[in-house]
C-alpha cells in the first residue's frame, strides 16, 4: 500500500488499440478502456508506476492482455482488468518495441535487435539476437503457425527482416533481407499478412508500402526473396512515428499532429488534423464501423470516421448566366441574383433554377443578406433601394420593398434580428429599419464618425438599448438606440481590414477581423470591456457559429472548431473575396460559393467530419507553471505553458476529471509563470513570460455553473531590433499601502517593478539591475515589519532586497542587503516558511537546483543599523535527486521535491537543528517536471502533462519511522 | 522571427559563429577542459558522433594545430573581430609546417557527412554497431588514445523515457568502443540525458574508471537535461574483456536496490565555465561592452544533407510543369487584354502571375512572343511605348486602380456616384419638403439632425416589443 495515490493523469497517448467493443489506451501508466459504441469511459486500472505505457497485446482468445512499457511487461486479465489482484509483471533489462502473447508464451523484440521468448510465467526461455547488432526504433513480430519473423527498423533507414525461429545458428539470426528506401530513422513497422503488405514509415517523412510476392514465411524460403515498393506518401510536414495498414488502406500519424488515411495505391482518402499540432504517438482502426481513434501527446483522445462524407455539387445558372451573390434559404435551397439583376431560386428538392424576378435596378450593384433564420433576404441597391423576400414553403415571394429617402448607395446591410436591420448609407448615415406587416418602418438614424472607408462592416444587437456596429476600419461603436451618435468608440479593435463579423454569446460580444484575431468582450453597465483576444492559425475570419469559426486561409474555406483548437474541414475555394454562404443544422453543414462564375455546394455530414472527444487534450507542449485552488467551493487549476496559452480547468471534488473551461491563446510568446491573488474582492491572476509580457486576468463566477476569464491588461514592451529578446521568468506580488506592486524576475538579470492603477492598468515604475545573470525565481515575504525580497539566479545566490528601499523614489542606484551563496549554478525552485520558537523567528529556505541539490537553510534576520541576514544551519542533499530539481514546497515537519528525473521526494524535518530524513519517494510518468502545487491533500505535478495523487498524511508518521517500509 | 532573433536568445549561439565555431557545443568541451585539464599530454583522441564537428574542431584546433584557446580571461574568449580573424588565419594556413603537430592523430566517427578538418581522419558510421566500433579499433592498431569524447545525442522524440534509454544506449556503444581503444589512466567524456533512472548508468561508470563526475558547463542551458560525464583514469577490473561490455554494463543487469534513496553512491555534480563566464539562460544585450560593433554572421555549418531533403523537393513541382503552367497563364491574360474584357479588379492577381512568369521565361519563343502582344496591348491602354516585362508590369501597376479588394472601390459606376452627388442633395431637400408638407412625418427636419427617434410611437413600441425577443426567430 501506497502512501500516494493515483487520481488522474494527463499526459501523451502513447498506445492505442481497439479490442472488440473496447478502446485501450496507454496514458502515463494507467491503461483506460473506454466503450467505441458508447464513446464512454469504462475503467482504468494501473499497470507501471512511473513508466508509460508503450503496447499491449491481446491472446488469440482476447481474455489476456499483454501490457508493455519501456523495460517492463504485465499480462492482466481482460476485460475484467480488476478483477485478477495477482499480476504477472517482470522487467526484461531492455526496451520493448513490439511484444505479442500467444497461449502458452510471449515474443518480445527489443530495441538492441533482439528476440526475446518467454514462458507463461515470464521467464526468459530463449534470446536470439539478429546478426546485425545496432539500435532500432521499430519493429514487428509477425507470427505465423509457430514461425516467427521480426521485422526491426533501424536508425540508419533500413528495415531489417530477420527469421529467429528458423535461422538461428547459437542465438545468432541472419537478416534474410533488407528493405532499403527511407532517408532516415524507421519510426513504425506494420505488417498485414492477408494482403501481404508491409508498411513503414521514417524521419523522411515519408511512408512506404511495400509488396509481397507470396505469404512472408514462404517469401523468405524463397533463394530471390522478392519484396517491391508498392508505393510511397509525403504529405506530412514532419517526422511520421506511426503508422498501420488495414485491408483497404493504410494510416500515418505524425509530429505534425496530421493523420492521412491513404488507399493502398497511395490515394488520400482523408486528411486529419487531430491534436492541435501535439505529435501523434498512438492510432488504431475499427475496420468494422469504419472509424479511426487518435491520440495525442495533448492527452487528447478522439474518434473520426473514416470516410468523410463530403458531396461537392457545382449549379451553373440557366443559360450560364454569371451569378453575382447567392444566400442560402432553408432546406438546403439557394437563392442567387445575377450580375444582370436576375433573381433566381435554386430547389435542392427538385434540382433546378426557377427565374423569380427580373431587377432591372439591380443590374449593376446589388447586395444580397439573408436572415439569420433563412426565411428572409434582402436586396439592396445602388439607390437606396430595398427588397425584402420570404421563402414560404418553397415559394419565394416579394414582401416589402422601400427606397431610403437620400436614394443613394447601400454600403451594407445587416440583420439585427428576423424583423429588424441596420443598413449604411453615403457619408456614415445608418438606418435603423423595422420590418412589421409587410412594411418597412424607420425607427432612427445614426452617424458612423468620419473615416477614409466610411462604411459599417457588421452589427449585432446586445440588448434592447444597445446594438454594436464595426466598420471598414477595424474600429468598433456602440450606439444606443435613442442616441445619433456613438456612446463608446473602441478603436482598432481590429486591423486596418476591418470587422468581419459581431455576435452576441450569452453576456458575451465576439468579434472578428481580417487579422486572425478573435476578441472577446464583456458588457457592464452599457460599457463595452475587452475580455480576450485569441489568435488563430489563420488571417480571414469570417463568421462565428458555436463553437465553429469559418473564415479562409489563403485560397482555402476553413471551418474550424473554437474549443479543439483544429481545423474541421477545409477546401480550395479561391479565398474570401466572393460571394458565399454556410448553414449548419445539427447533421449537417453545407458551403457555397461562386468561382469562376460558377455556384459551388459543398453538402457536408457533419457527423463525419466532426471528432468526437473522449479525453479533451491539455497544453499541446510542456506546462511551464501552474496554480490550483479553491474558489467559491470549486477547485480549479490554471496552468500555462510553452505552447503559449492559459488553460483553465475544472477540478471535480474527487480531483479524478478534470473540465477545461477556457483555453486562452493570447500571449505572445510561451508563459513561464502564473500568479494568483484575491484583490479587491476580485480574484487576479497573472501570468507573465516570453517577449516579456504579462496579461492580468480576472475570474468571476457569473452563474454558478461556469466562471468567466477576462483579460484586464496585456503589457508588453515593444522592442526595436536591436534588441534582446527579454523573458519574464517568475512574479511576486505584494501589497504595501493598499497598492498591490508586482516585482518581475527577467532574463537580462533586471527587476522590473510594476503596481496596479485603479483602472486595473500595469504601471511600470521601476527597474533595478541585479548583474548580467538570468533571475529564474522571486519571492518576499513580510518579517518582524519588514518585507523582503529574494531573487535567485543562474548564478546560485540567494539575493535578499529590502522592499521598501526598491519602491523609495528618487534613488540612483538600489543595491541588494547581502547575498548567500547555496547554490553551484541556477536555482529553478525555492520555498520559504517563517516560523517562531522561544519568541524568535527565524526563516527557512528550501531551494533546489540545476546542480541536482537540495539546501535547506535556517536564517535570522535582525536590524541594528540596517538589515542583517545570517545563516544559523543548513542542510544539502545531493543523492536523492539525479537532474535538476523544479519544484520544493515546505510544510511543517514536511517538505517536497520534484525533479525532472520524475520523482517526487518527501523529506521530514526538524526546526531545531534542521535535522531531515528521506521518508519516502514517489515516480510520476510525466516527463519533464516543472513543479507541483498543493490543492487540499493532492499533489498537482504537473511538466508534460499533468498528474494529480492524494497523499494518505495522517498515516504518515508511523509508516516513515518503520525503516523495512523503504 | 528575424535572422537575429537565435543570436538574442543565445549568446553563446551567437559567439559561436563570431569565433568560427561549427557549432555553440564547443564551448561545452572547452569549459570541460577549463575545469579538468582534459587535454594535457594528449596526443590521439577519438571523438564519436562528430557532427557537425565542433567538439572535432576543438580537437583540431587545441591538439593538431597546437592553439592556445584561453577561455578563463573573458576578454579572449568573448573578443572583437580580429581574434576571430586571427583564428580563422590559423585554420586556414593548415600547410605551414609551424602549427602543425603530426604526431597528433584524431579521429571522428559519425552517421552523417561532414565538412573535412585539419588533422582530422573521418569515418561513417553508427557507433551503436558492432562494425564500427572494429573499424576504429583498426585505426588504432597497436596503439591506443589518450582520449575519446562523444558529444552525440539521438534525434530526440519528445518521448522522454525513450530519448533517455537511447541516449544510454549511445553512451554504452560509445564506452564499448572506449574500452577497447582507451589507454589504462586514459578520458572518457561523454554526453548524458539527466532524467529517470540516470543515476544508474552513472554508477556503473564507476567500475571502469577511478573518477566519474558528472559536470554541468554553463554554456548548456539550465533547462536542458544533458550533462556530461568526465570519465578519469581509466582502470577496467582484472580480466576484463571489453567484448562483453554490454551485458556486462546494461543498465538492469545488477541489483540495483542498494541504489534507491540516499544509501547509493553519489556521483559528485560539478559545475563548470568560470563564475564571471556567460550562461546560456540570461538574455545579453546583443551589443555587449568592450566590443566591436554586432553585426549578424550566417552559421559556420549548416546541416549537409537532411533525411526529409526529397520530401522537401516534392513540394516544388518539376519545372517544365510550371513553365507550361506559366505559358497558359500568360496566354489567359493576354487574351483578356486584347479583347477589352481584363478586370482591374483582378489586377494584383495579374501581376504575381506575371511576376512568376518573369522567373521562369528565360528565353522562350513562346513567352516572348505572349509578352510581345501584352506589350501592345497595355501600350493601347496606357498609351505608352514600352514593351520589356518589367515595364509592362510597371505600367499595370500605374494602371491600379484597384488598390484595395473591396466591392465597393471598383464599382464600375463610381463616377456616377460624384456626378449624383449635387442632384442627390437638392432632391432629399425637396422631398424633405414635399413631406413636411403633407404631415408624413411631423419630425422631419430632425430626420437627419438632431433628435434620433423618427418611428412613430406605436411603432416604435411595437419595435421594442419585437426586440425584446432578440435572437429568437419570429418569422
Amino acid at each position: 500500500m501506497s502512501v500516494f495515490k493515483n487520481k488522474l493523469i494527463r499526459t501523451d497517448v502513447t498506445y492505442l488499440k481497439i479490442v472488440n467493443d473496447y478502446i485501450l489506451t496507454g496514458i502515463g501508466g494507467d491503461l483506460q478502456i473506454f466503450s467505441l459504441s458508447n464513446e464512454m469511459f469504462i475503467t482504468k486500472v494501473k499497470i507501471f508506476s512511473g513508466q508509460k505505457i508503450y503496447g499491449v497485446e491481446t491472446n488469440k482468445s482476447k481474455n489476456k492482455l499483454l501490457v508493455y512499457g519501456g523495460m517492463y511487461i504485465k499480462v492482466i486479465d481482460f476485460p475484467n482488468v480488476n478483477n485478477s489482484k495477482e499480476h504477472l509483471m517482470s522487467s526484461v533489462k531492455e526496451w520493448i518495441l513490439d511484444a505479442k502473447l500467444l497461449d502458452n508464451k510471449l515474443c518480445l523484440a527489443t530495441m538492441n535487435n533482439k528476440l526475446l521468448i518467454l514462458s507463461s510465467n515470464l521467464d526468459v526461455e530463449k534470446e536470439v539476437l539478429c546478426e546485425e547488432r545496432c539500435i532500432l526504433y521499430s519493429a514487428f513480430i509477425s507470427i505465423n503457425k509457430n514461425e516467427i519473423v521480426v521485422m526491426s527498423g533501424t536508425v540508419f533507414s533500413e528495415v531489417l527482416i530477420w527469421w529467429p525461429t528458423k535461422y538461428d545458428n547459437n542465438g545468432i539470426s541472419p537478416v534474410l533481407k533488407k528493405l532499403t528506401g527511407h532517408k532516415g530513422v524507421i519510426f513504425s513497422i506494420d505488417y498485414h499478412a492477408e494482403t501481404g503488405v508491409i508498411c513503414s514509415c521514417s524521419d523522411d517523412r515519408s511512408a512506404i508500402l511495400w509488396k509481397l510476392k507470396s505469404d512472408i514465411t514462404q517469401e523468405l524460403k524463397k533463394s530471390n526473396i522478392d519484396i517491391s515498393i508498392l508505393t510511397q506518401v509525403h504529405g506530412h510536414s514532419s517526422r511520421i512515428f506511426r503508422c498501420k495498414v488495414f485491408h483497404d488502406f493504410f494510416i500515418t500519424g505524425g509530429e505534425d499532429s496530421l493523420v492521412f488515411i491513404w488507399s493502398h495505391s497511395g490515394d488520400l482518402i482523408r486528411k486529419i488534423e487531430a491534436h492541435q499540432g501535439s505529435s501523434i504517438w498512438a492510432i488504431d482502426v475499427d475496420e468494422g464501423t469504419k472509424q479511426i481513434v487518435i491520440g495525442g501527446s495533448n492527452s487528447g483522445l478522439s474518434l473520426f470516421p473514416i470516410n468523410s462524407d463530403i458531396e461537392n455539387l457545382k449549379l451553373s445558372l440557366p443559360k450560364l448566366e454569371p451569378p453575382n451573390s447567392i444566400c442560402f434559404m432553408s432546406n438546403n435551397n439557394i437563392a442567387s441574383i445575377t450580375e444582370n439583376g436576375n433573381l433566381y431560386y435554386y430547389l435542392d428538392k427538385s434540382k433546378s433554377w426557377f427565374l423569380v424576378e427580373k431587377h432591372e435596378e439591380l443590374k449593376y450593384y446589388c447586395l444580397m443578406q439573408s436572415s439569420k433564420c433563412k426565411k428572409l433576404f434582402a436586396l439592396a441597391g445602388y439607390k437606396g433601394q430595398i427588397f425584402l423576400y420570404k421563402e414560404d414553403s418553397n415559394n419565394l415571394k416579394l414582401i416589402c420593398k422601400y427606397i431610403t429617402l437620400r436614394e443613394s448607395r447601400i454600403y451594407s446591410f445587416h440583420w439585427l434580428t428576423c424583423n429588424t436591420f441596420l443598413i449604411c448609407q453615403d457619408n456614415g448615415i445608418l438606418l435603423l429599419l423595422f420590418l412589421h406587416k409587410n412594411n418597412i418602418n424607420l425607427i432612427s438614424t445614426y452617424n458612423l464618425p468620419q473615416s477614409k472607408e466610411r462604411w459599417t462592416t457588421s452589427a449585432t444587437f446586445f440588448n434592447k438599448e444597445l446594438f454594436i456596429v464595426g466598420d471598414r476600419k477595424g474600429h468598433l461603436y456602440v450606439y444606443s438606440i435613442s442616441n445619433k451618435e456613438p456612446i463608446q468608440i473602441i478603436k482598432r479593435v481590429h486591423n486596418h481590414l476591418g470587422v468581419t463579423h459581431l455576435s452576441l454569446d450569452k453576456n458575451q460580444l465576439n468579434s472578428l477581423g481580417r487579422n486572425g484575431i478573435l476578441r472577446t468582450f464583456n458588457i457592464q453597465n452599457n460599457v463595452v470591456k475587452v475580455a480576450a483576444s485569441n489568435k488563430l492559425p489563420f488571417l480571414w475570419l469570417a463568421k462565428i457559429l458555436n463553437n465553429l469559426i469559418i473564415g479562409f486561409s489563403g485560397n482555402n474555406f476553413v471551418i474550424w472548431d473554437y474549443k479543439l483548437r483544429s481545423i474541421l474541414f477545409e477546401k480550395e475555394c479561391g479565398g474570401g473575396h466572393r460571394s458565399w454562404d454556410f448553414i449548419k443544422t445539427s447533421n449537417n453543414c453545407n458551403v457555397a460559393y461562386v468561382k469562376d462564375k460558377i455556384i459551388h455546394c459543398v453538402k457536408i455530414d457533419w457527423n463525419s467530419v466532426c471528432p468526437k472527444e473522449l479525453i479533451e487534450g491539455l497544453h499541446v507542449n510542456q506546462i511551464n507553471s501552474l496554480v490550483a485552488f479553491n474558489y467559491m467551493n470549486k477547485k480549479y487549476l490554471v496552468s500555462g505553458g510553452e505552447d503559449t496559452t492559459i488553460q483553465i480547468n475544472e477540478l471535480n471534488n474527487n480531483c479524478t476529471l478534470i473540465k477545461k473551461l477556457h483555453n486562452l491563446k493570447s500571449h505572445l510568446s510561451n508563459v513561464r509563470t502564473i500568479k494568483h491573488v484575491l484583490w479587491k474582492n476580485q480574484k487576479l491572476i497573472f501570468s507573465a513570460g516570453g517577449r516579456a509580457q504579462i496579461i492580468l486576468w480576472a475570474i468571476k463566477n457569473e452563474n454558478n455553473d461556469c466562471i468567466s476569464c477576462n483579460e484586464f491588461c496585456s503589457y508588453y514592451e515593444s522592442m526595436n531590433t536591436d534588441d534582446a529578446e527579454m523573458r519574464i521568468m517568475d512574479l511576486y506580488l505584494h501589497i504595501h499601502n493598499e497598492k498591490l506592486y508586482i516585482f518581475a524576475a527577467c532574463s537580462n538579470g533586471f527587476i522590473k517593478i510594476f503596481y496596479l492603477d485603479d483602472s486595473n492598468k500595469i504601471i511600470l515604475k521601476e527597474n533595478v539591475f541585479y548583474k548580467l545573470k538570468c533571475i529564474t525565481k522571486i519571492i518576499g515575504f513580510n518579517f518582524d515589519k519588514h518585507s523582503i525580497l529574494v531573487t535567485l539566479a543562474t548564478d546560485g545566490f540567494l539575493i535578499f532586497w529590502d522592499i521598501k528601499k526598491l519602491l523609495e523614489e528618487n534613488v540612483q542606484e538600489k543595491y541588494p542587503v547581502q547575498s548567500i551563496k547555496c547554490h553551484q549554478s541556477g536555482i529553478n525552485s525555492v520555498d520559504h516558511k517563517i516560523y517562531k520558537s522561544n519568541n524568535e523567528s527565524y526563516v527557512i529556505f528550501l531551494t533546489g537546483g540545476d546542480d541536482n541539490l537540495i539546501a535547506l537553510n535556517k536564517l535570522k534576520i535582525t536590524n541594528i543599523n540596517g538589515l542583517k541576514i545570517d545563516v544559523l544551519c543548513n542542510y544539502t542533499n545531493s543523492g536523492v535527486h539525479c537532474s535538476q530539481i523544479t519544484g520544493t514546497k515546505i510544510l511543517d515537519n514536511y517538505f517536497f521535491t520534484v525533479s525532472i528525473d520524475q520523482r517526487l521526494c518527501v523529506f521530514e524535518w526538524t526546526s531545531k537543528k534542521l535535522e531531515c530524513n528521506f521518508c519516502t519517494l514517489y515516480k510520476t510518468a510525466i516527463s519533464d517536471v516543472q513543479g507541483f502545487d498543493f490543492i487540499d491533500n493532492k499533489i498537482v505535478i504537473f511538466g508534460n502533462g499533468v498528474d494529480v495523487i492524494k497523499c494518505m498524511f495522517k498515516s504518515y508518521m508511523c509508516l516513515f519511522k518503520n525503516p523495512n517500509y523503504l | 522571427m528575424g535572422k537575429t532573433s537565435k543570436d538574442k536568445r543565445d549568446i553563446y549561439y551567437r559567439k559561436a559563429k563570431e569565433q568560427g565555431w561549427r557549432a555553440r557545443s564547443a564551448f561545452k568541451l572547452l569549459q570541460i577542459d577549463e575545469k579538468f585539464d582534459i587535454f594535457k599530454g594528449v596526443t590521439k583522441a577519438v571523438d564519436l558522433c562528430a557532427a557537425p564537428g565542433s567538439w572535432s574542431q576543438v580537437l583540431s584546433r587545441k591538439l593538431y594545430l597546437g592553439e592556445t584557446i584561453n577561455i578563463t580571461e573573458k576578454c579572449t574568449l568573448f573578443h572583437t573581430d580580429d581574434i576571430a580573424e586571427k583564428n580563422n588565419v590559423g585554420e586556414s594556413q593548415v600547410d605551414s609546417k609551424k602549427l602543425k603537430n603530426e604526431n597528433v592523430k584524431i579521429v571522428a566517427v559519425d552517421l552523417q557527412p561532414m565538412s573535412p578538418l585539419p588533422g582530422v581522419i573521418q569515418l561513417q558510421g553508427d557507433i551503436t554497431k558492432y562494425s564500427t566500433a572494429q573499424e576504429i579499433i583498426g585505426h588504432f592498431e597497436g596503439t591506443k588514445a589518450d582520449l575519446v569524447v562523444c558529444d552525440g545525442a539521438p534525434d530526440v522524440t519528445g518521448l522522454h523515457c525513450m530519448d533517455i534509454y537511447i541516449q544510454a544506449q549511445l553512451l554504452l556503444g560509445a564506452l564499448h568502443i572506449t574500452c577497447h581503444v582507451l589507454k589504462v589512466g586514459g578520458t572518457f567524456v561523454a554526453k548524458i540525458f539527466r532524467g529517470k533512472d540516470n543515476d544508474l548508468l552513472t554508477n556503473q561508470l564507476l567500475t571502469l574508471f577511478t573518477e566519474v563526475f558528472v559536470v554541468k558547463p554553463s554554456s548548456s542551458r539550465n533547462s536542458s537535461i544533458e550533462a556530461f560525464v568526465v570519465c578519469q583514469k581509466y582502470n577496467p577490473p582484472q580480466g576484463f574483456e571489453p567484448k562483453l561490455m554490454t551485458p556486462y554494463l546494461n543498465i538492469s543487469n545488477k541489483d540495483f536496490s542498494s541504489l534507491e534513496g540516499v544509501n547509493r553512491v553519489i556521483i559528485p555534480f560539478v559545475v563548470c565555465g568560470d563564475v564571471s563566464a556567460y550562461d546560456s539562460d540570461t538574455t545579453y544585450p546583443l551589443q555587449l561592452e568592450g566590443e566591436a560593433p554586432y553585426k549578424y554572421r550566417p552559421p559556420v555549418q549548416p546541416p549537409i544533407s537532411p533525411p526529409y531533403y526529397s520530401s522537401k523537393k516534392e513540394d516544388t513541382p518539376p519545372s517544365t510543369l510550371s513553365l507550361k503552367k506559366s505559358k497558359d497563364q500568360l496566354k489567359n491574360i493576354v487574351e483578356s487584354f486584347e479583347s477589352g474584357s481584363y478586370k482591374l479588379k483582378s489586377l494584383n492577381n495579374t501581376l504575381d502571375k506575371l511576376n512568376n512568369i518573369r522567373k521562369n521565361s528565360e528565353k522562350d519563343s513562346v513567352i516572348q512572343e505572349y509578352i510581345e502582344r501584352l506589350g501592345k496591348a497595355v501600350n493601347k491602354i496606357t498609351e505608352n511605348k514600352n514593351d520589356t516585362l518589367e515595364e509592362i508590369i510597371e505600367n499595370l501597376k500605374a494602371l491600379d486602380l484597384s488598390k484595395k479588394e473591396d466591392i465597393f472601390v471598383s464599382n464600375p459606376m463610381e463616377d456616377l456616384l460624384q456626378a449624383s452627388e449635387e442632384l442627390r442633395s437638392s432632391k432629399v431637400e425637396k422631398r424633405m419638403q414635399e413631406l413636411k408638407n403633407s404631415n408624413d412625418l411631423t419630425n422631419l427636419e430632425e430626420l437627419y439632425n438632431e433628435v434620433n427617434i423618427v418611428a412613430d410611437e406605436k411603432t416604435f413600441q411595437e419595435f421594442l416589443a419585437h426586440i425584446e425577443l432578440l435572437d429568437t426567430c419570429t418569422c
